[in-house]
């Protein structure tokens, strides 16, 4: 599907066709299109389980959910989790572990180089000792990542592009480290939840946003940038927009998605 | 000008790092031998040895082979280059003493803005 | 473009036309890509500054570099810095936030235990959870008091989920619209001084946008680590199984590409070298 059409297919899904399962290809594309994303000094730091839903007991799925998340548990064929591995850097950078900045890679296949002022014995001599080993020391740290968010985020855009729905909703740490089993130095980034739609494609309406000038600026963080009406308006018609939330026939849409799903209607 | 001699140059530990990294990266088509005797020009200028360069701009850190960046030092060669730049009206000769500096793990690059 | 051909043509572009402005509606078009990304936890995060290059000073130019960032500051036209807005959070922590709007709007429904009443309370419990973990940290440089401003490591978690996922939209829009770009690091004292940014705001590493110097494979797709390292299935340890005819799918549709280093890749980087008159 063509970019801008699969970014406005965007939305908060929550109602998943319950008994129609996800192909597999179609996780696997998720995956590999994790896999590509940019990521700092090309270091693994995005990881992800792939779990199912029926493959799970009542007992484990109802130790993944959170509040905000308990129904997508119950009703999304296919759960994603997404980790940041606090350890990645490390890993790289001691073990020289697979083709990164620390083991020489990216000077030798020509991705950083002598142009850009880097060679073999500045990341050997200057850039490992005073880049990426500072804090090491210190053991794996929380507080996020962004690369592991990068990963995410391209892997949600190619499951629209699958056809399929998704939407990205907090798990239960501690109940998923017993359920998934994960290494300690794993902190959640988060789930998604993934299935075929049972709403429509509009799933009610683009969702609302703050004022575009209140997110993006130009120059400096106190001149808004100046946006173009009407290009907005071509580039909304190109896939970008979408009628807005809510459309006229939501509540009826919504009424009958929870009879046909057995969900509380009111 | 001092009496820093192309063979000096030629024999600096540093300048056989700076080759050889050249080759590794390059290929023999990046050895040629204006490489050295520009290098040496420009020591000659600023009456400094290549090893003494590399020594201004790396510090060497609390363990072995590892060193910490003079940022003041590296400031102050680019200057000196860009002066060399000046004087010979030659980026290309320039950016020799600069990929010396860059093989020696001194990163660096010429201001490309006007 | 398809998705799966942006994915695969996307890769750290370092070598930019200098001289070559970018497109004011090309600027635009990331930006409203990043309009629509998903926001984490429902939180207005995001904030984003467009900086010209040319109308940096010299002297700011010269403040923004690190001693890794060198010739891609100069030869890229336009940067882009991407930033989360901690207040945000804290609003949304005592009113529920974007959820309230996704409740009104008909997204979120009672079906699913959605409400007014689970906004303001449980919803926003679960926020100010976050914001109130005592595990905090600085989130930035000092500011004008000398202090940094801290936040919980929980909350800084979200902080970066939400500027990682408008990063990724950025540089697939960016491929999209013909343009290279990559993430690369800057001082980021400088830049918050450069841009008067508030101390609220978490910054990250700006994505550097211009027309690239270089050829669309820039010497091939990056390699990765294997698959099976990364990926699991049901539980950590059981790698999820790589199907090769996906993988073949995917190469025919442009995701997977060549992985470099192509054998003429370091002839290409000397010749760009030369090109834009880089040292060797």
């Amino acid at each position: 599907m063509d970019f801008r059409q699969v970014v406005g297919r965007q939305r908060t899904f929550q109602y998943f066709l319950p008994y129609r399962p996800v192909e597999r290809p179609k996780v696997q594309v998720i995956l590999e299109a994790g896999r590509r994303s940019s990521r700092a000094v090309n270091t693994a730091f995005s990881k992800a389980i792939v779990t199912h839903r029926d493959s799970l007991s009542a007992e484990e799925r109802e130790k993944l959910k959170t509040p905000l998340s308990a129904a997508l548990v119950d009703t999304a064929p296919v759960y994603i989790f997404w980790y940041h591995d606090m350890d990645a850097r490390r890993v790289a950078v001691e073990e020289k572990k697979w083709p990164t900045v620390a083991s020489g890679t990216l000077v030798a296949i020509g991705a950083l180089g002598p142009p850009h002022g880097w060679s073999h014995r500045y990341v050997q001599q200057v850039v490992l000792p005073e880049v990426l080993m500072p804090g090491l020391d210190a053991g794996p740290q929380r507080g996020g990542n962004a690369d592991a968010a990068l990963a995410m985020a391209q892997g949600l855009l190619a499951a629209l592009d699958e056809g399929l729905a998704a939407c990205l909703a907090p798990f239960d740490e501690a109940g998923a480290k017993e359920v998934l089993r994960t290494p300690d130095t794993w902190e959640p980034v988060m789930g998604m939840f993934l299935g075929y739609p049972a709403e429509s494609w509009e799933a009610g309406g683009q969702e609302p946003r703050p004022p575009f000038e209140s997110m993006f600026f130009e120059q400096n963080a106190a001149e808004p940038f100046a946006r173009d009406a009407k290009l907005a308006q071509a580039l909304a018609e190109s896939g970008l927009g979408g009628r807005p939330a809510p459309v006229p026939w939501r509540e009826r849409e919504v009424r009958a998605l929870a009879r046909m799903l057995g969900l509380p209607q009111e | 000008m001092t009496d820093v001699q192309t063979a000096d140059v030629r024999n600096a530990e540093t300048v056989h790092r700076w080759l050889a990294s050249r080759l590794d990266l390059w290929g023999k088509k990046a050895l040629s031998d204006d490489l050295v005797e520009t290098l040496t020009r420009f020591c000659q200028r600023i009456g400094k040895c290549p090893d003494e360069m590399i020594d201004d701009c790396l510090r060497p850190g609390k363990e072995r082979d590892v060193y910490v960046l003079r940022t003041r030092a590296r400031r102050e060669y680019m200057e000196q280059i860009e002066a060399f730049e000046a004087e010979t009206g030659s980026r290309d000769q320039a950016n020799i003493v600069r990929s010396f500096l860059i093989h020696n793990g001194v990163a660096m690059n010429p201001n490309l803005l006007p | 473009m398809e998705l799966k051909e942006v994915i695969g043509r996307r890769r750290s572009i370092r070598f930019f036309e200098p001289w070559r402005e970018v497109e004011r509606e090309k600027i635009q078009a990331i930006l409203e890509a990043i309009y629509r990304a998903p926001r984490v936890l429902e939180v207005d995060f995001v904030r984003v500054v467009v900086v010209h290059r040319d109308r940096l000073t010299a002297e700011q130019m010269a403040q923004l570099k690190t001693p890794t960032t060198t010739a891609q500051l100069d030869m890229a036209p336009v940067y882009i810095f991407f930033f989360a807005d901690m207040d945000a959070l804290e609003a949304a922590a005592r009113t529920g936030g974007g959820f309230r709007q996704l409740v009104d709007a008909g997204v979120l429904n009672r079906s699913h235990g959605w409400s007014p009443e689970f906004v303001s309370g449980m919803a926003a419990g679960y926020l100010k959870a976050l914001v109130d973990d005592p595990d905090k940290v600085p989130v930035g440089p000092p500011g004008p008091d000398g202090k940094p401003r801290l936040a919980s490591r929980e909350a800084l978690r979200l902080a970066r989920t939400a500027i990682g996922i408008a990063q990724d939209y950025a540089l697939l829009s960016a491929f999209n619209e013909g343009l290279g770009a990559l993430l690369s690091a800057v001082s980021v004292p400088a830049a918050k001084a450069v841009m008067g940014i508030p101390d609220s705001w978490v910054p990250s590493s700006p994505m550097l946008l211009g027309y690239p110097g270089e050829t669309p494979e820039a010497g091939g797709q990056r390699p990765r680590e294997p698959f099976e390292e990364d990926f699991f299935e049901l539980h950590y340890g059981h790698p999820f199984y790589r199907e090769p005819a996906v993988v073949e799918r995917l190469k025919a549709a442009g995701m997977i590409q060549e992985e470099a280093p192509f054998p003429w890749r370091m002839d290409e980087v000397r010749g760009l070298a030369r090109k834009y008159g880089l040292p060797d």
